[in-house]
Order: C-alpha cells, then structure tokens, then sequence
C-alpha cells in the first residue's frame, strides 16, 4: 500500500499551536520540523521489530523509533501514514564498483589510487535507490593487486560532505585470479628528461602466480613496516609506502579478496603475519577453516559475500567433479559464518543487479538465515564492517535518517520498496500512476459458486484482470493485502430510491431519462455501498408502467443501462388493470411490430441496395468495354472504307467514264454503309438497352422498395427492448392470482421476460414460476410469517430452481440488503445462493451479466472485501471498489 | 552618408600621411563611448598618445597634431579579452601529460587566420591556452591579436598552467587524479626541502630569480636561461603553481571534476579558473560557492533529455550562473565547429543577454573580467587613461546582429578596418550595395 497520507495542519489547528508556543515560556528546543512516519512494522535493522510502529525524523536524523502507543508525537509533527508498509534502514551495500568507470592504471600496487576520485557525485542512482540501496563501499579498481582505496558514499543526499562517509575506507588487495594479470612490464610515463634525470626504466612486474602475488605484497608490507616518512629521494615509493604505512599504523582495514582456498588462506596468514584488520572479499571456500572459523575474528572484521546469482539469468554451473567438490551456495557460508559469530556483508555479482539486492539477499533464506538476519547483512554488519555504524545501518536515535519503505515484509517474494528516503528526504517514490491494484484475501467468492482459497483478484483500470490463488500481477501493481478477508462481486439491489437525492416527483413517464437526473452527490449514495452494494436500479413506484435505470454507486454515479428495465405493476382491481395494461401493451406492440417490420424491410432493401450496386458497377464496366468494343470497330470499319474509297478514286481514274455509275454505286455503298450503321448503332442500342433495362430491373424497385419509417414516438420507444427481450419487464405484484394473471399476460401473451417484484405469494405458484422461468426480485421483507408458518421466500425459490434477486426499496437502507439476506441464510439459505442473488443472479436477471456480478477476467471491478465468509455474523465489509476505485474503506484499527 | 565616407577619408589620409610617427597621437570622436568603467560617454573624445589611453571625457582639446578618427554616429567600447583560446597555437595538445614547462609562445603563429578572424571581430587581447586533453598541459600567455611577431605580442607570458581533470583516453579518473595530485605532492616536497635547507637559499633564491615566472615584465626571462634542465623547469613551473605566483586553468569536463577541481584548489591553495565543459552546470551550486571566476564552455544553450521521463530540458548555461549570481566569462568555440554564431565572442556576450542578463553585465564578460582573471586588467579591458588604446568602434549599438565592428584599434594602431576588409567584403559581395 502507498498511501502517504498527509495530515497538515488545519488552519485553526496553527494558530493554537502558535498560540501555545507564545504562551509556553520553556523555549522549544530544535527548529527543525519533526516528521512522523507510522507504519505496520519498522525493522531497524538491530535487534528490534517495531510493530505498528513510529518512526521520528528531524533534521535528517531519526530522533525517535518505537511503538506508536510508547511513543509521544509531537503535536506539530507532519504524520506520514503508511498504513501496512514496512520500514527498514536504508540499505548499505559492502562492496560495488560504481566508482571505477574506466580501466585500471598499470601500476600492480597503486594504493595511492582513491575510489573517491572515480565517483560521480551527480550522477542518477535512481535505480538503485529503487531497489532500496543508500549507501554504498566504493572499490578502486579489479584488475591489480593492489589498485588503491575504497570509499564509503550515500547515493544522494543534501550535500557531497554529507554525502562522504568516509573517503579511506580500506586498502583493496586482490589475490583473486583476476588481478594476477598485470601488464608485465611497467613502462613509467615519459616526463622531462635531463642529464641527470634520465628517463625511468621500465620495471618489470609482478607475475601471474599466487605465490608471486603474496611475496609481492608481503615485500610491500615489510617495506611498509620500515618506512621512515621523507627519508628516501624517491617520491612515488616515498608516497606509496607511506599510504600502507598510514593503514598499518591507524589499524585502517584492508579489503582483501580472496575466492579459493589456498586464498583466503594466504590472505588471513598476511593478515597474522602483518597485525592487519581485513575484510575478507568474495571467499568461496571456506572449508580449510572448519570449526575454527570463530577464531578467525579479531583479525578478519567481517567477511563480504558475493550472492553470484544474476537475477532473471540462467548460468551452467561446471558439472560436478568427484575430485572437486561443488563449491557451496554463498548462503551455505553465509549460515556458516553467521553460526561462527562473523559478520557478513554481501555484494552482487554485478553492480548491476544491486537494484535486485533485496530479491538476492531473500534467497539467503535458503541458508536457514532468517529475515532478521538477511536484512542485517544488508545493513547494520556492512555498516559496522566499513566504520560507518554511527551514521547509517540501523534506525536508531541520531543516525541518519536512511529508510526504505517495503509494501511488506523485507524478503517476500512480491514485496517492492515503495520509497526510499535519505537524510530524512524522499529520494526515490515508486510513482503511482495508473497502476493496477492487487487485492488479496484469504478467499474469492466469484458469485457464480465458486470459492477460490487463498484469493486474488487484479485489477487494472475499471476492468478485472486476473483471478485465482495467485494471480499474475505487474511488478508495480499495488497490493491490498486483507489477512483474512474474503473477496465477493458487489451486491446488486434490484430497486432503490437512490439516484436523485431525493423521492422522485411529477409524472415520470415511459420517455423519461432517469439516467440523466442522476445526481451524484447524494450522502445517500455513500452509506448504501458501505454495506456492499454497488449496482442498483432506480424508477418510480407508481401504478403505470415506469422505466428503471441501473447505475452504479461510484463517486460519480455511473448509468450503466437506461432503461434497464420497465416496470409494471399488476395489483388490486385486476378486472379493470388487466384489459387496460393488455390495451397499452397491444398499443404498443404495434408500435414495435411496425417498427420490426420496417427494420426488416430496410436490411432487405439494404441487401438489394447491394445487390444492385454491385450489379450497376458491373453493368457499368460492361458498358464501357462495350464502347471501346464500338469505337474501336467504328474505326476499323472507317479505316478499311477510306481504303476502299481510295480503290475506287483509284478505279475510277481508270474508268472516267463510269466515275459517275461508280459513285453512284459507291454513295449507294456508302448510304449502305451507313444503313449497315445504323444498324449496328441500333442494336448496340438495344444492347443498351437491354443493359439498362437490366440495370433498371434492379433500379426501378429500389425507391418504392425503401420502406417508410414508422412514426416514432418517444413514450413507446422503451417497448421496443422490452419486446426484443433486450430489458426484462419489473412486474410489482404480490398474490397468487395477481402473479397467474401477470404471466398470463406478459409472459404468455406478449412473450416478454418477466420478472417479479415482492412476490409475496411466489411460494404458491412456484411450479408456475419454474415452468415459465420467471425471476423473482424478493424484498424488501424476505422471511415472513404465513398462516404461522415462517416463509423463507429465498430458500424456498432457491430450492425450485427459479432465479431471484434482492431489492431493498430502501435509500439508506440500501447499506443493510445484506444484513436483511443474512437473515434468510439464516433461516435455511445457502449462503452461495444468497450471494449469487445478490450478485451474479440479479445480474443475469437485468441481462447485465456479461459485465458484472461476478468476479471474473474481463468483468466490471466492483469488489466488496468481508472480513470473514460472507453471511457471518461476524463479518463486515472492510472494503469496497467500484470500477476500480476504492470507495469505501473501513477505518483500520491500527 | 557623407559623414561616413569622410571619416574613412580622413582615416586613409591620416595613414597615408603619418605613418609611423614616434609620438603617434591619436584622437577619436565617438558618437558614444562605452568605457565598462565609469558611465556611458556620449559625444566622447578619447585621446591617445604613444599608443596609451591619455584621457576620455567630453569636449576634450584634440590637440592639433593628432590624427582625427571621426566615429560620430558610432559606438567605441575596449577591445574584447579571449579569456582562453588554444587557436593561436599550431597543436592545442600534447601526447605527454605532463609538461608544465611548456609555454604556448613557442607554439604560436601569428600567421594564422585566427588572429584575423579575431581583429575583424574586436579582440584585441587573448589567453593562448594549451588544450583540454593534457593532464598538466602547459604555461598559457596573454598576447595581443595584432603584431607580426610573437614577442611584440605578448602582454604576459606566464598567464598560468593548464590542468586537465578529463583523463586522458585508456586511463582512469582515479589514476589520472592519482599521478596528478603525485605531481603537487613532488612540488610541495620540493618547496618544503627549499624552505627547510637555510644553506641553499641564496642558490635557491637565485634560481627562483631567474625562472620567476610570474612576473609579467620579464619577458626574457625563460629565454635567457639556458642552463637550467627541463626538469628543473618542469620543477620550478609546479612551484610557481603552488606558490601561487602563476594561476592554473582547471578544465572540468564533468561535474564530478568540478569537486575535484575544488578540493585540489583548497588543498594546494592554487589560484584557480575553472574551465567548464557544459554537463558543469549541475555543479552550479558548488561553483558559486567557491567563489572562483569561471569560463563557460562554447555551447551555452542545449537541450537536454531526461532518461526516464524522456522530456526534453533546454539548459541555458549564462541563465543558470546568472540566477546564482556567479560571475562568467566566455569561450568562443574553434573554427572548425558548424555553428556560426558560437565562434564570435560577442553572439556569446548577446545569447547570454537574450537569456536575461543586462548588456552592461554581459559587455564586461567580454572585456574587464577576462582582463581581471588573467591578471591584465591595468593594461587592458576597460577605456581608461593610462590602459594600452585597444578599442573596437562598432556601427551601432553592441550585442546587435546588424552592428559591425567598423574599426579595430590595438596599442593604438587601427589593425582592422571594414572598409578594407576584402575578404569580408568578397564574402558580402552579392548582397553589397
């Protein structure tokens, strides 16, 4: 959960306090703001599991951890109210390289190198600063045997000052193999050269062995012993002894890395043979030692493991060797050295993963650490190992005020770091944008029947996402975890007053759009869904038929069908009601009838549209193609003409005499040609012709064929989906012969959906009912007493297998429909059925329930959250959520 | 513009007759004098003499054998200080990182189109610095832009050492500041064993004569000695350093190298400018702490993109020190660079001006402050009697795109003129009336 909920001060709460301090005549001691942070536990990261505890914060220094019930806040404190977060210290890691960057130097022993200088103090941590980490060792260098000083920093903070913890935390040493590869001769940088300053020599340096990498630092070490500050000329080894001798003489540590056995062997017998406090790095085998691990303590002041896991990556490990044995889990040294009474710090495989520390420091658990322990590696012991104890490592009255807030307990697999602050200042916030929500509880009641122990639902926007005992969830989705609390759909009343924050008034008529004066404000709203219910139908109460709308109880209210359903009430004179409602029914069915009809008409004539569109299309192109068939024709006819025009021209010069028989003739050609034309032209005429007419057999019908709309009419317009069966119809009556007559009617005669409201008398036509497969709406008195026989109208319909649903009539009283249907599981409902009515039941009655009333992929999130089984006594609504949002929660006792 | 032509006339005429005369004297009438110390003079006259600033002021006698520059109608403002510029140098850096007996004056050309480029645009005076990839890269000196030899040039040849805390390419920061803080710890021993050892303290005293490096009227000094090793000089240069007789460039590419850049600086007690390169600006509160004079990088306005959000943020560097009232001085981008506008001290001085900050502020970043920083400002940086007559006439106001600079004055000799300039003229040449 992350909710940082601030109280500020009211306006008047200020001026009593100003008031105060000018009436108080001690002088307030401290300035600086106090802040307030009250959270389900705080580990401080010693001894101590505060449970809903406080943790104060001045000045960038906690002043204050304890039980919230021990501890005085002060009245002017700013209270930060973490609900069920967790807080922890801020994370302090024992080794990383975030301050090297580039590569080594060449120099094997350069202990003047400082850590510090690789450092980039503006720099984005950000990411680490997610996974919780605050405070970090800075190594020199991996690459040498002895590549200079490590340093300790914060991540962030106000100023780099502050920032430094320390800036010589120890001298690294490597015997691990990757420093036994130095370049192996030493060319010195060229400088200005004279004669009797020639240029170094080049120096040849250390080899490759282990053996050579001990002698080595063994020879520094002694040389280090016997060194006399400005006795020598030579300035670089003048300075570069004088460093070692520094650490020796102040008993500064030595940070010594060392994986095999034979290396950590060498390391501990320098550390003997030399007096040195080290920080035993990366140890892997740990076997040489055997039981006498303890009695390694005063010289090896903590050992820093390396959890070699990469989160989220997959590696081969060597197959094992019968010669050697497969090297043990860090957490199996952990445990080891943990028993052995040693410190244990531990660091990652890459920097990269620090972000992930929580997560690898959690499978220590394996090792049979327990949380407290892991969370000490990860915070007091890496302190105390780097000297830096009296600043960060624990939550304790002066340190820093370094924490991290978890949404649970510090090594569970889902629980992520919400904030992480330094020097009492929020560095890091997860953002909560957008996110999805995972509610958990003991068990899901999905409406339908079904029960799923241990459940979650996920939901994300309006919509659930995921049900099941464990559900996939997004890395930042926020968790709502209710112990024992038992997940169920929101409760659904089938007919209520609320809606416009008062009793509807005037005629309210068939046409009217209740969905539109719903009113959203209605304190009326928010004591109804305190007892669960989320969806409600709302309409008039009177005698003629009346449109109900369903809308959901959200903070602004939500139609979710208008109308969703129409209500009739068939009750007293059924001589006279009857034939008048048959009237208006058959009034209105007509109305539907023409309407149905004249939809039907227009899909066939929007099917012929089709069809005679393609058909033009087609007509068209034929035309066309036929066209270019005749010009084409046209001119080859005309070409071939001209031709024979030219023969006979030709002819014609031959014989003068016949020029004129010839063009007679040939005009009698010609004119003959022209006939040949016109026919062609005719029949392509015809072909035309016969083409539109085709073209017109389709065309001609389409406007007498487009079918008249039928007049509409506003009043009669909900009719429509009553009869399409789209809406059910509500029908108010009571007694037997006013149910048979009301199926009769609506439910024989005009085939409408039924359903009963009040039912009183349900019991008594239940074959009916059954048979005719009419819902009941029961309510609001649900258990009566007839002829001294208790009637349990739920129980009894339930047992008929006739569906029904809970209305309440009620504003207010909406909150206890529950309460009101725990009374009839009470006397002989199932409890399942009593929530299917409520829920999925009442939904499928309102045909609603694609969208809701159950608790489902895909379905509407309007959850209620119980504190036991539904139904109990002893359960309350702890929670409910409306399309995703929370509205109502229970004030915890916290 | 008859006035125009007449002044040019009489400025051609005035060359052509007196040339080289022994007491040159020279009168200008500006339309408007912009001294940077003291208030606007409007119709000013600024007489010179022997190449020196004589008096400024109003209806002063312009004696009779002064040559007469009519600039009514004009602006005349000192001529601009580069506060560090490796351009004037053949090779901005060295392989070796270590050379702090190095001067940039065997390195300059006075040759080179820089100079030019330099006078066209009102710089008069300059601080060759070595480049920003040495460790400890070199002496920087302060010369003039004008002159066709590098000794008649030079204003100060001991301007100050070049540090680098970028390291070098294949090396560490943490070697890199290792070695360097090796050189100061070498010096410092040296200085102590001087100061410890009474015996040698007439040698001692006598060496330290004739290196002293600081000192801005020996200008021999470093040519005259041939005996001693460059080692020594290598030596003596880091001791000037430490004693703080010569002031060290610190070039911070980073804004970690700002703290280093700090920490070295209180540490030694080095007389410092930082040097900044552009991501400095997250330094900014550090910077203005510290109090020391700083030279912006070259890019004043960028764009930055948030890594996780993705917005883009434009920094405005002048806006930024300006809002923390932290003192700037300029650095002109190399030639070779495609953006115009950046090469020209004086669209630095107005990109800062467009971001807020006053003309007069932005006009002394250019002149009197980088003349301060590098110890010069008695002979250059402001129109004052007795300061070295460099001055730049402008055709209107400063800071504007449309105002040239009309004529470019050095030691009292017009080294640049408009009219004249054939190259800039040859550039324009379509577009010339």
């Amino acid at each position: 959960m992350n909710r940082n909920q601030v109280y500020p001060w009211s306006r008047a709460g200020l001026c009593c306090l100003a008031m105060l301090i000018w009436w108080s005549t001690v002088p307030r001691v401290g300035a600086a703001p106090v802040e307030a942070y009250t959270a389900k536990r705080i580990w401080t990261g010693g001894d101590l599991i505060v449970s809903r505890g406080v943790l104060l914060v001045s000045d960038g220094k906690v002043i204050k951890v304890g039980r919230r019930a021990d501890i005085q806040i002060p009245t002017d404190a700013l209270i930060h109210d973490l609900g069920e977060a967790v807080i922890i210290p801020g994370l302090v890691i024992a080794e990383t390289g975030l301050a090297t960057g580039s590569r080594d130097g060449n120099e094997t022993i350069a202990p003047a190198q400082l850590a510090i200088d690789g450092f980039d103090f503006f720099a984005d941590f950000d990411n680490l600063l997610a996974g919780g980490v605050t405070t970090v060792q800075i190594s020199p260098g991996s690459n040498r045997l002895v590549p200079g000083q490590g340093a300790v920093v914060k991540l962030m903070g106000n100023s780099i000052d502050q920032r430094t913890l320390a800036r010589s935390e120890s001298l690294r040493v490597l015997l691990s193999s990757s420093s036994r590869n130095p370049p192996t001769i030493f060319r010195p940088p060229v400088g200005a050269v004279s004669v009797d300053r020639p240029l170094d020599p080049t120096r040849p340096q250390l080899g490759r062995s282990l053996a050579s990498a001990v002698a080595g630092l063994r020879a520094m070490f002694r040389a280090a012993e016997q060194h006399v500050p400005g006795a020598t000329e030579d300035v670089d080894a003048d300075l570069l002894l004088g460093t070692i001798a520094d650490y020796r003489e102040n008993e500064g540590t030595v940070r010594i890395t060392a994986s095999q056995g034979a290396e950590v062997r060498a390391a501990v017998a320098l550390a003997k043979e030399f007096g040195l406090r080290i920080l035993l790095v990366d140890p892997v085998d740990l076997n040489s030692f055997g039981s006498r691990l303890a009695a390694l303590s005063p010289t090896v002041r903590g050992v820093i493991l390396n959890t070699t896991i990469r989160p989220g990556r997959i590696d081969s490990p060597a197959v094992p060797d019968k010669q050697q044995p497969a090297a043990p889990l860090p957490w199996e040294n952990a445990r080891k050295l943990v028993d052995a009474g040693m410190k244990v710090g531990l660091r990652a495989a890459s920097d990269s993963d620090l972000k992930e520390i929580l997560f690898l420091a959690g499978l220590f658990q394996q090792g049979g650490l327990s949380q407290h322990e892991v969370l000490r590696m990860l915070t007091q012991w890496p302190a105390e190992m780097l000297g830096v104890e009296d600043r960060v490592g624990t939550l304790e009255e002066g340190k820093d005020a370094d924490f991290v807030i978890l949404s649970g307990q510090p090594f569970h697999t889902r629980t992520q770091v919400l904030a992480t602050y330094i020097g009492g200042r929020r560095r890091f916030d997860r953002t909560t944008s957008e996110k999805a929500t995972l509610v958990r509880g003991a068990a899901v009641y999905d409406g339908t029947g079904h029960v799923i122990d241990g459940g979650s639902v996920l939901v994300h926007g309006k919509l659930i996402r995921g049900v099941g005992s464990d559900v996939s969830a997004p890395l930042d989705a926020e968790v709502r975890h209710f112990a024992d609390g038992v997940i169920v759909p929101g409760f659904i009343d089938l007919h209520t007053g609320l809606g416009i924050g008062g009793p509807l008034s005037g005629t309210i008529s068939l046409q009217t759009k209740l969905g539109e004066q719903l009113y959203s404000g209605d304190p009326a709203v928010a004591v109804a869904r305190q007892g669960g219910v989320t969806t409600v139908l709302f309409g008039s109460t009177s005698s003629s038929p009346t449109p109900l709308v369903a809308f959901k109880l959200g903070e602004t209210l939500r139609v979710l069908k208008d109308p969703a359903a129409l209500r009739f009430k068939i009750e007293g004179n059924l001589t006279s009601i009857i034939p008048a409602l048959k009237r208006s029914l058959t009034q209105a069915k007509a109305y539907v009838d023409s309407w149905t009809r004249y939809e039907e008409q227009h899909k066939a004539y929007q099917k012929q549209m089709k069809e005679y569109e393609a058909a033009l299309a087609k007509y068209n192109a034929a035309k066309k193609a036929a066209e270019a068939k005749a010009a084409a024709e046209a001119a080859k006819k005309e070409k071939a003409e001209k031709e024979k025009a030219e023969k006979d021209k030709k002819t014609t010069s031959k014989d003068g005499e016949k020029t004129d028989d010839a063009k007679k003739a040939s005009a009698a050609a010609g004119s003959e040609d022209e006939k040949a034309k016109d026919e062609k032209t005719e029949e392509k005429k015809a072909e035309e012709k016969k083409a539109t007419t085709a073209a017109g057999e389709l065309k001609e019908p389409v406007k007498p064929k487009e079918p008249t709309k039928p007049k509409s009419s506003a009043s009669l317009e909900p009719y429509r989906a009553l009869f399409a069966g789209e809406i059910p119809a509500l029908v108010e009556a009571n007694q037997a012969n006013e149910l048979r007559e009301a199926i009769k009617l609506l439910r024989d005669e005009f085939k409408l959906r039924v359903i009963f409201t009040g039912a009183d008398d349900a019991m008594r036509v239940a074959d009916l009912l059954a048979e005719k497969e009419v819902g009941v709406a029961v309510g609001p008195t649900l258990v009566r007493t007839v002829d001294r026989e208790l009637v349990n109208l739920p129980q009894l319909l339930s047992n008929r297998q006739i569906p029904f649903a809970f209305r309440s009539q009620a504003t207010t009283g909406v909150k206890s429909l529950p309460l009101a249907v725990s009374y009839s599981v009470r006397k002989g409902l199932a409890a399942n059925d009593a929530l299917t009515g409520l829920s999925f039941g009442a939904a499928r009655l309102l045909s609603l329930e694609q969208q809701l009333g159950s608790i489902a992929v895909g379905k509407d999130a309007d959850l209620v959250v119980l504190s036991g089984p539904p139904f109990e006594l002893s359960s309350r609504v702890l929670a409910v959520m409306i399309d995703g949002q929370w509205v109502y929660e229970k004030e915890q006792d916290r | 513009m008859m006035n125009l032509r007449l002044a040019s006339l009489a400025i051609m005429l005035g060359l052509l007759t007196t040339p080289f005369s022994s007491a040159q004297q020279l009168a200008i009438k500006a339309g408007r004098v912009i001294p940077i110390v003291g208030d606007v003079i409007e119709d000013g006259i600024i007489l010179i003499r022997d190449g020196k600033i004589v008096e400024v002021g109003k209806d002063l006698a312009i004696p009779i054998e002064a040559k007469v520059i009519d600039a009514a109608g004009k602006t005349v403002l000192p001529g601009f200080v580069d506060v560090h510029n490796p351009s004037g140098m053949s090779q901005a850096n060295e392989r070796n990182q270590n050379v702090p007996f190095l001067s940039v004056i065997d390195s300059i050309d006075p040759s080179r189109t820089y100079f030019e480029e330099s006078r066209r645009n009102g710089v008069t005076t300059v601080a060759v610095v070595p480049g920003n990839s040495t460790m400890i890269g070199g002496q920087a000196a302060v010369i003039k832009t004008a002159g066709r030899y590098v000794d008649d040039m030079i204003l100060k040849r001991h301007a100050g050492i070049k540090i680098s805390l970028s390291p070098s390419s294949g090396a560490s920061r943490m070697s890199h500041l290792a070695s360097l803080r090796k050189e100061f710890e070498k010096a410092q021993r040296a200085i102590k064993a001087a100061d410890d050892a009474p015996k040698d303290k007439a040698g001692d005293a006598a060496s330290k004569d004739t290196n002293k490096p600081a000192d801005a009227t020996s200008a021999t000094a470093s040519t005259t000695t041939p005996t001693t090793t460059s080692a020594d000089q290598q030596l003596s240069a880091m001791k000037a350093l430490l004693r703080g007789e010569m002031s060290a460039f610190v070039y911070c590419a980073n804004a970690m190298d700002v703290m280093q850049a700090l920490s070295l600086t209180k540490q030694y007690k080095l007389k410092t400018t930082l040097v900044l390169g552009q991501e400095c600006y997250r330094a900014a509160d550090q910077i203005a702490a510290s109090k020391l004079p700083i030279i912006l990088s070259d890019t004043l306005v960028f764009w930055k993109t948030d890594p996780r959000t993705g917005d883009d943020e434009k920094i405005v560097l002048p806006k930024i020190y300006h809002d923390k009232k932290v003192p700037v001085t300029f650095l002109v981008s190399e030639s070779s660079r495609p953006t115009l506008g950046s090469r020209y001290l004086w669209y630095q001085a107005a990109t800062a001006v467009k971001y807020g900050v006053s003309v007069d502020e932005a006009l002394r970043a250019i002149t009197l402050r980088p003349a301060e920083i590098l110890g010069v400002d008695k002979f250059v940086g402001s129109i004052e009697p007795g300061k070295d007559a460099d001055l730049v006439i402008l055709s209107g106001d400063p800071l504007k795109l449309k105002t040239w600079v009309e004529t470019t004055i050095v030691g009292g000799k017009i080294v640049y003129e408009r009219e004249k300039d054939t190259k800039l003229r040859g550039l324009l040449a379509p577009k010339a009336e």
